[in-house]
């Protein structure tokens, strides 16, 4: 017996997946989500150990991961293995995919920083010509970042900054150290904007804790784990899509999802790849171009604050300063934004010494250390893209991706900026800087993807329209981070969860 | 101080160090019954690690004497503060290098096949690094020597009866089927 049509498959289970099943589930539409990964178990997956008796004494198995930066030997089983699953580069523009295969994706490992677009960003070309605006602006997607702020119970402070609108928060009534108060005067001398992070609150800030739980609740809701889609399906009399195959990851057997409605977010690039892999969606041709993600610039500083005193600690950020009011202030277009950190002991590697006198000295900065990294608005260009690699599978057979991207002027323009910015700031304060640079991390290390099934208003230039819904396929939604215009310098998944909260209920509007 | 006297200093913390965990989404699974448990016990164990010596095998007999010297002098024991020897270093990294893809082979046993000579340690930091091979080994080593020195048993135990906050514990994840 075939099985019935299901009304909407969600690919993806992370924060844009997550929250279209937690919409449309409430508001009483049966989904089918289907995950490439399995389910973690709290209880079972999660133990206690001593570093020293990891295998590699916290070093992690050398080479596991040439790309994952952010995998430690504690948490190295929750990322994408990248054997299983490889993808091609340029050797002399790499890019760094990170992935994680679980339910809630990554959500279960995010910054949890939580800043919003503003028409700086959904408007960018009106102010200095570059690029497109999307086809919504700040207004459109405000009442929705409404919703999803108290969900995500994320805490700052409203401080006015038309660059990052105030958001529907709560408090953050943390004292700042003596150290983040000088610093944040020396910034108010010099015109530039500063507040507290604004951040996800709660012991987990998930998918799995925040938005399916209520949409299982519901009974419209059924998760499949371990099913890692193949190919939209169309059907050629409608032109519509009609489901989705996928290949059960253990099995390796080959299934079909019969949908009225597909709903793609399983990140930016797996995502892009599904479609590319589909054949679908594409009739403008920029399916997978205008890839970009943000500039990281770790460590952009390093300074010591001579009479740091307790309580140390205590962290801000610096939303963007640089072409706000004139667009055409420095040579660079756009700008960047900084996070900044105060107390610890910065890494041995700054000071030129060792045995001893090394352990003096850092015996001496205990507790002062101060950091800033920047993060920097990458432009969206056509050339920076990826395409279907025929000859690179993954371990089910899947063709995976071949990118081709780079970096140009306008982000090494900028990151040198912020370097220079961030020295001048530190000397304001009277701090000492011990080390600077402008050496940003590799394409794709931010993780912080976006922009290669982009929306827009005109069916020749962009993928999606204005509600995440396809030009092509009417019921075919790109609900994650593929469907951004430009992206500021803002981590970027509370506007991906606003989107996908809004795009849910534009496809509830159309049953 | 010999390595077995700093673990017998490990020996006298308690038994069980208090472990932080974090709140759980998924309900907990009811406690097992005495009868159960003694029917299916969980045995204490011990790593091997923590019991026996390591064997080298990936440097030459004169490239560990140099590494051992080199770790010697970027993390000597100062008071009762283990140093990377006591901390069973050079043992370690001549297991992880021997395991780490080729480029960084290439260093070590270049750099640990030449005198050593730490004046380089003593230039300024820079994000590109030296163009000299002979001073990105030191600094690479730097960074090596520092980190299994304090990610060890010995160091570990040390730290925490003067802070005991320190344990060395954090939450890891098995591998997810």
């Amino acid at each position: 017996m075939s099985t019935p049509t299901h009304e909407v498959v969600i690919i993806g289970s992370g924060a844009s997946g997550g929250m279209v099943a937690w919409n449309l589930c409430q508001r009483g539409i049966k989904c089918l989500m289907l995950d490439a990964g399995p389910p973690l178990d709290f209880t079972r997956h999660r133990v206690p150990r001593k570093v020293y008796d990891l295998p590699y004494r916290g070093f992690g198995r050398p080479g596991r991961f040439p790309h994952v930066t952010q995998a430690s030997e504690f948490n190295a089983n929750l990322w994408l293995d990248e054997k299983q699953n490889p993808y091609t580069t340029d050797p002399a523009d790499p890019f760094y995919w990170v992935r994680v295969r679980l339910i809630g994706g990554k959500t279960l490992i995010w910054g949890r920083a939580c800043w919003r677009l503003s028409d700086h960003e959904f408007a960018g070309r009106d102010r200095d010509g570059f690029g497109e605006n999307w086809p919504i602006r700040y207004a459109d997607l405000a009442p929705y970042y409404d919703k999803v702020e108290p969900l995500f119970k994320v805490a700052g402070r409203n401080e006015g900054f038309p660059q990052i609108p105030d958001g529907n928060l709560l408090p953050d009534s943390s004292h700042d150290s003596a150290a983040v108060t000088r610093f944040a005067a020396a910034c108010k001398t010099r015109g530039v904007p500063v507040t507290k992070p604004r951040r996800s609150t709660g012991t987990l800030a998930s998918s799995v804790n925040l938005l399916l739980p209520a949409a299982l609740k519901t009974g419209n809701l059924t998760i499949v784990p371990n099913a890692i889609a193949r190919e939209v399906t169309t059907d050629r009399t409608t032109g519509l899509v009609n489901g989705v195959s996928f290949v059960d990851r253990h099995s390796r057997r080959d299934l079909h999802a019969k949908a009225r409605f597909v709903v793609v977010g399983a990140s930016c690039l797996e995502s892009t790849r599904l479609l590319l892999n589909s054949g679908i969606a594409n009739s403008s041709g920029v399916l997978g171009r205008y890839l970009f993600d943000q500039i990281y610039v770790k460590n952009v500083v390093q300074a010591i604050v001579p009479d740091a005193r307790a309580p140390f600690g205590g962290s801000g950020y610096i939303p963007r300063f640089r072409n706000l009011n004139n667009p055409k202030e420095k040579k660079f277009l756009r700008g960047y934004a900084y996070d900044f950190s105060s107390g610890g002991t910065p890494d041995p590697k700054y000071f030129p010494l060792y045995g001893e006198a090394l352990q003096r000295k850092l015996a001496q900065v205990s507790n002062q250390g101060f950091s800033m990294t920047t993060m920097g608005e990458v432009l969206a260009r056509p050339e920076n893209r990826v395409s279907i690699d025929k000859d690179c599978k993954d371990a089910w057979g899947i063709p995976s991706l071949r990118f081709e991207c780079r970096y140009s002027d306008n982000e090494r323009d900028m990151a040198i900026d912020s370097m220079n910015t961030a020295e001048e700031l530190c000397h304001e304060a009277g701090f000492q800087v011990i080390a600077k640079h402008a050496h940003f991390v590799p394409f794709g290390e931010s993780i912080h993807d976006l922009g290669t099934c982009r929306m827009g208003s005109d069916p020749k230039t962009s993928v999606l329209n204005g509600w995440n819904q396809s030009h092509d396929m009417k019921n075919l939604y790109v609900v994650d981070g593929s469907s951004f215009v430009s992206g500021g310098a803002q981590n970027p998944t509370l506007t991906i969860l606003a989107l996908a909260l809004r795009a849910s209920d534009h496809l509830a509007e159309q049953k | 101080m010999k390595r077995r006297d700093l673990l017998k200093g490990a020996a006298s913390l308690p038994a069980m160090l208090p472990v932080i965990v974090q709140a759980q989404q998924n309900p907990v699974p009811p406690m097992p019954t005495a009868a159960r448990t003694e029917e299916e016990p969980r045995l204490e164990s011990e790593s091997g690690d923590a019991t026996a010596d390591a064997v080298p095998s990936f440097f030459t007999a004169e490239q560990f004497a140099r590494l051992r010297e080199l770790s010697g002098l970027i993390l000597p024991r100062v008071g009762t503060t283990p140093g990377a020897l006591d901390a069973q270093v050079p043992e370690f990294l001549d297991f992880l290098i021997g395991r780490s893809p080729g480029a960084l082979q290439k260093l070590y046993r270049e750099g640990l096949s030449r005198p050593l000579n730490l004046a380089p340690l003593g230039e300024p930091w820079t994000y590109e690094g030296s163009r000299d091979s002979y001073a990105r080994f030191l600094q690479q080593a730097k960074h090596d020597i520092l980190t299994a020195s304090v990610n060890s048993r010995e160091w570990i135990a040390v730290v925490h009866q003067r802070n005991p906050a320190v344990t060395g514990t954090g939450e890891y994840w098995l591998p997810v089927e």
